[in-house]
């Protein structure tokens, strides 16, 4: 922090807020709300003089609220800048001044309470999310007593209490009476690996920390007796079954089985704990002077959704959060973390060109992993900005100008905001920003009246295989659209895997999913197709953001219209297959089978006399003036340029 | 808190219930057969369906 507060070509902006971010690769536009400080930074030399004569005390959030700080202070010993920071909320008030105590001892005048928010508009190349996570808020476990029994502590307040820096100077005590704790129990996956209370996945830190706390406790305290209760240890990593070792070594009794309930003896303040040891099939007391809830990681925003609207959200900030992602338009996997562009081989990537992950936002992970991403995606902007041009993909949306209507759909379908929308009142077409196109497609296939080509999968490209593959045997083919990313792949897995399933199906790839136009599903049921199957990822797993949920939408219509139209609906089927599951292709595969045995000649028949007169796969006419205009210019044209 | 809304498989033709928010697009799948092809039970659909039969 000190090397980047030092850097002459670092800023930073602390006590700041994004608003907005606008535009694309190399040109993204911020907007910046800076906080009013109060304190100049550049003046403050830290002395204290401000903090001494405050008359106000609040908890100190930094030490978890353990001790008190005052309204004027520092945030912590290495904050950076090093200076002093007023808590406006807290301060007794300054419009007009009810106290002005810390104005009038500072010699260095740099306390101003006339400042106020500016807003900074940012010229910006490439963006990293470094939004970090939260500990998980244990007061779902009421068995566990915490916020009843005050021995009954998180790891992160226990990381407070054995610190040098912390609210006891590193002296290891109790809460409730200021003791030396002999006896000190941690109870493992708070939060972590329970679908029902908390999140499902391993908060990865957890195991270590806890190691790293006992191995603290042996060293200060070599008398202290310590128990670890676990489901099981996750020590990998360089050195770390090292020190899992080194920690029984150091008598560290580990316990596997989490306890059932947490009881506290009334008189001596004892813990007394209630577990099953799954090794020996025994249930267990164990009486301990203070219990470390070692708490799980959660995606910030997410915990007042773990914890129900009444039980509030103690810690979180999830509106940053959330309005990150919103100006981000940043997706999700299924458990809360942010999606990265691609697992393994752009695992730092957003979907969204020029947006770059580091630490928790990504995923739970620990110091030296965090480092290791922020370092890589601090080297993937920095080629970015120093190439001075981006290579994109020739798969890319182009906007047919003559057969825009300016409906605008195409814009507001976009998982990657590079459309920029039509504006009727200027006669603005739609303008299509190449490098920010990632290429899904989802707007061709939105588009009402054709007026979007999509290089690589044109209309007439993706028609052609349909009439290629319904030009012989059509009543033993299955017309299968597959995305590229997931359900290809899955095709791809089903085969290397050995798996065996019928040959009906006949797969046509597309980057998407969200690229299939319902055009495209009307001309195969209008060219004879007894069967079709629209595949893609799963919604947490979609490379274009939320394209697949277009995807869903469309087929919905379809399925109505077909409905409708007396048209059997469970003719054209749905499926979320993603690139792992091969074995799912090939029972998906084996079920549409079936299905396509069911399907007569005479209902083929039928529905392509149906559908002849609806002429469903044309698309709309364009009326009115934009059918002549092809020379107007595009909304909000920018050069595309790093 | 979304209310259930009955939806049918096209494929095993199961019928179940689930929370339902129009306002939000979620992955579904059958309970029973575990296919995405699933249809919220409208009297639209469900009437359109009788007369296509």
């Amino acid at each position: 922090m000190m090397d980047a507060g030092r850097h002459p070509r670092i800023e930073l902006l602390v006590n700041s807020e994004v608003e907005d971010i606008t535009g694309f690769v190399g040109n993204y536009r911020a907007t910046v709300r800076r906080k009013a400080l109060y304190v100049d930074p550049a003046e403050c030399t830290s002395c204290g003089d401000c903090d001494e004569v405050c008359p106000v005390t609040v908890p100190d959030e930094y030490q978890q609220g353990l001790s008190s700080r005052k309204a004027i202070y520092l945030p912590f010993p290495q904050a950076v800048p090093s200076s002093f920071y007023l808590d406006a909320d807290s301060c007794l008030g300054f419009n007009p001044i009810a106290c002005g105590k810390c104005k009038e001892v500072c010699d260095k005048k740099c306390i101003d309470f006339d400042v106020r928010d500016t807003v900074l508009d940012l010229e910006i190349g490439t963006v990293v999310v470094a939004t970090g996570m939260e500990p998980y808020d244990p007061r779902r476990y009421d068995e566990y007593g915490y916020t009843r029994f005050d021995n009954v502590v998180t790891s992160m307040e226990f990381e407070r209490l054995i610190c040098a820096g912390g609210p006891s100077q590193g002296e290891l005590v109790r809460p409730s009476d200021r003791r030396i704790p002999e006896r000190v129990g941690f109870i493992q996956c708070v939060g972590s690996r329970s679908p029902n209370r908390g999140v499902p996945y391993c908060s990865n830190i957890c195991c270590m920390n806890t190691i790293k706390q006992t191995l603290q406790i042996a060293e200060h305290y070599p008398d202290s007796r310590q128990k670890v209760f676990y489901i099981d240890i996750r020590s990998f990593g360089k050195g770390f079954e090292d020190m899992y070792r080194r920690s029984r070594e150091e008598g560290v009794d580990y316990v596997r089985g989490l306890p059932g309930c947490v009881e506290e003896d009334p008189e001596t303040r004892e813990l007394v704990v209630e577990v099953e040891n799954t090794l020996t099939g025994r249930r267990e007391t164990h009486r301990l002077d203070m219990l470390v809830l070692a708490t799980g990681l959660v995606p910030r925003g997410f915990q007042s959704a773990l914890l129900g609207d009444s039980a509030g959200n103690g810690n979180g900030n999830g509106k940053s959060r959330r309005s990150i992602d919103e100006i981000l338009s940043l997706s999700h996997t299924s458990d809360g973390f942010v999606m990265e562009a691609h697992p393994k081989l752009k695992p730092v990537d957003a979907p969204t060109r020029g947006v770059y992950f580091a630490g928790c936002v990504e995923s739970p992970k620990d110091v030296k992993d965090s480092v290791t991403q922020a370092g890589a995606a601090a080297m993937r902007a920095s080629n970015l900005l120093g190439a001075g041009q981006v290579r994109i993909e020739a798969i890319t949306a182009e906007l047919l100008s003559d057969l825009c209507a300016e409906c605008k759909i195409c814009a507001t379908v976009c998982p990657f905001n590079a459309i920029v929308e039509a504006d009727k009142k200027t006669g603005l077409l739609p303008d299509f920003i190449e490098a920010a196109c990632a290429g899904c497609g989802t707007c061709a296939a939105e588009c009402p009246f054709d007026a979007i080509v999509m290089h690589h999968f044109e209309d007439a490209q993706i028609t052609a295989q349909i009439d290629g593959i319904l030009a012989e045997d059509r009543m033993e083919k299955i017309v299968a659209f597959a995305c590229n990313w997931c359900s290809y792949a899955g095709g791809d897995n089903a085969g290397t895997s050995r798996l065996q399933y019928p040959p009906a199906i006949r797969l046509i790839r597309t980057m998407c999913s969200g690229r299939v136009d319902q055009r495209f599903i009307w001309h195969a049921f209008e060219r004879g197709a007894p069967m079709v199957l629209v595949s893609g990822c799963h919604f947490s797993d979609c490379h274009y953001i939320d394209a697949v949920t277009w995807t869903q939408r469309r087929v919905e219509k379809v399925w109505t219209q077909m409905e409708k139209l007396g048209i059997r609906p469970e003719r054209l089927q749905l499926e979320w297959i993603s690139a792992a599951e091969g074995q799912k292709f090939a029972r998906v595969m084996r079920e549409l089978d079936r299905m396509l045995r069911t399907v007569t000649e005479e209902e083929v028949a039928e529905t392509v006399e149906i559908l002849s007169k609806k002429k469903l796969s044309q698309p709309k006419k364009v009326l009115g003036p934009a059918a002549t205009v092809s020379d107007r210019p595009a909304a909000g044209r920018v050069a595309a340029t790093v | 808190m979304s209310p259930n809304k009955t939806f049918y498989c096209l494929r095993c033709q199961h019928r179940f219930a689930v929370t339902y928010d129009a306002k939000q697009v979620a992955e579904r799948s059958c309970p029973k057969c575990g296919s995405n092809s699933v249809r919220l039970e409208t009297p639209a659909a469900v009437a359109a369906r009788e007369k296509g039969k």
